[in-house]
């Protein structure tokens, strides 16, 4: 029916969606979210995992992407709205511009007095302390990836997996050179995945 | 300089480690969390949080929006009204003058027998209506003889 597929999901039909979601599926959407983040530290420091989570529902309602809850599920529509938004974010972060996140649309408050949004905050370019900290944490790639290695001293498989990566093998080659299926390969991606998270929380330091 | 953007070995990390939560259950994430003793529970309730938060934004944007509007619409009667006659005489003889020469106001006007008769309130009121409706947009052009 033509009318289904052009509805859109308004304020409750989210809202409902979710109250619906399991613990599961909001650990999923903040590790998405922190990995997106964690990427996007290499050129934007103004932005959480938070900040990402909450624009994708307001780009959600505001039919930039729409969603189709009967044909998408609201993780993978998220999911889908993060990598878009990273794909933005990090254009703005080239051209050297602080993201305009869709909560800085609102620039006056209910009596129409002026705000600082979070875009004109920031807009202060200065290194913050976490930026600082890991800006004076500047390595080599070589030496990067020696501390990543490291993190996967005690793990054989991780460790074997990830000089598989180095060599650029993918991921079917390496199950299939390792004898592995796909359940345990990603099992031991994100195991290094957290691995690294845990080790650098506020994004890896960067590399010259 | 950093040049991590163009690092192709880093992106390709970075993209080895997306496939692995892409692919994963919501179940296995949730597992193995669990495993490394997270508190599972309270980063599912402030993401949770997090995305109920950004509905309430949304819709207060909305409000914000009505708001502003709102805002602006009585910003704008009330300029219009400031160009009223001040005394009661001179609003009650642009009532009259109005329903004699224009159709519009004549239509508006209908309901009431006698314009002479009219309260001052009514009369008031009655100007106020007309102003909303667009009918008296020249009464700033042409009346503001009352007012001086």
């Amino acid at each position: 029916m033509p009318a289904q597929t052009e509805y859109i999901a308004g304020p409750d039909e989210v809202r409902q969606a979710i109250s619906l979601l399991t613990e599961g599926e909001f650990l999923k959407l903040k590790r998405l979210a922190e990995q997106a983040i964690s990427r996007l530290r290499r050129k934007i420091w103004s932005v959480d995992a938070d900040d990402l989570l909450h624009d994708a529902i307001l780009r959600l309602l505001e039919e930039k992407r729409r969603w189709k809850p009967k044909r998408v599920d609201l993780v993978g529509q998220i999911a889908g709205i993060i990598a878009s938004i990273e794909s933005h974010w990090l254009k703005c972060g080239k051209r050297s511009q602080p993201p305009l996140l869709e909560a800085d649309q609102i620039t006056d408050n209910a009596d129409g007095e002026a705000v600082p949004t979070a875009l004109a905050l920031a807009a202060d370019h200065r290194h913050g302390p976490e930026q600082r900290i890991i800006a004076a944490e500047e390595l080599t790639e070589e030496q990067l990836f020696h501390q990543i290695e490291e993190l996967f001293s005690e793990d054989p498989l991780a460790s074997l997996v990830f000089s598989e990566w180095q060599r650029e093998t993918t991921g079917p080659d390496i199950m299939k050179a390792l004898d592995l299926t796909r359940q345990q390969y990603d099992t031991a991606v994100r195991r290094m995945d957290r691995a690294i998270q845990k080790r650098w929380p506020e994004g890896m330091p960067h590399v010259h | 300089m950093s040049t991590n953007t163009n690092s192709t070995k880093l992106d390709r990390l970075f993209a080895n480690l997306a496939q692995g939560v892409e692919n994963a259950s919501p179940e296995d994430i949730l597992a193995e969390a669990r495993a490394e003793g997270q508190d599972t529970e309270q980063i599912a309730l402030s993401v949770r949080s997090t995305l109920l938060d950004a509905v309430r934004s949304f819709e207060q944007r909305k409000l914000h929006a009505a708001r502003h509007a709102y805002r602006k619409r009585s910003t704008e009667l009330k300029n219009k009204r400031i160009l009223l006659p001040e005394t009661a005489t001179a609003r009650r003889a642009l009532l009259i003058s109005a329903a004699s020469n224009d159709q519009r106001v004549a239509r508006v006007t209908a309901r009431f027998r006698d314009l002479k008769d009219l309260s001052d309130e009514d009369v008031q009121s009655a100007l106020e209506d007309l102003i909303e409706l667009g009918a008296l947009e020249d009464i700033g052009k042409d009346n503001n003889d009352g007012n001086e």
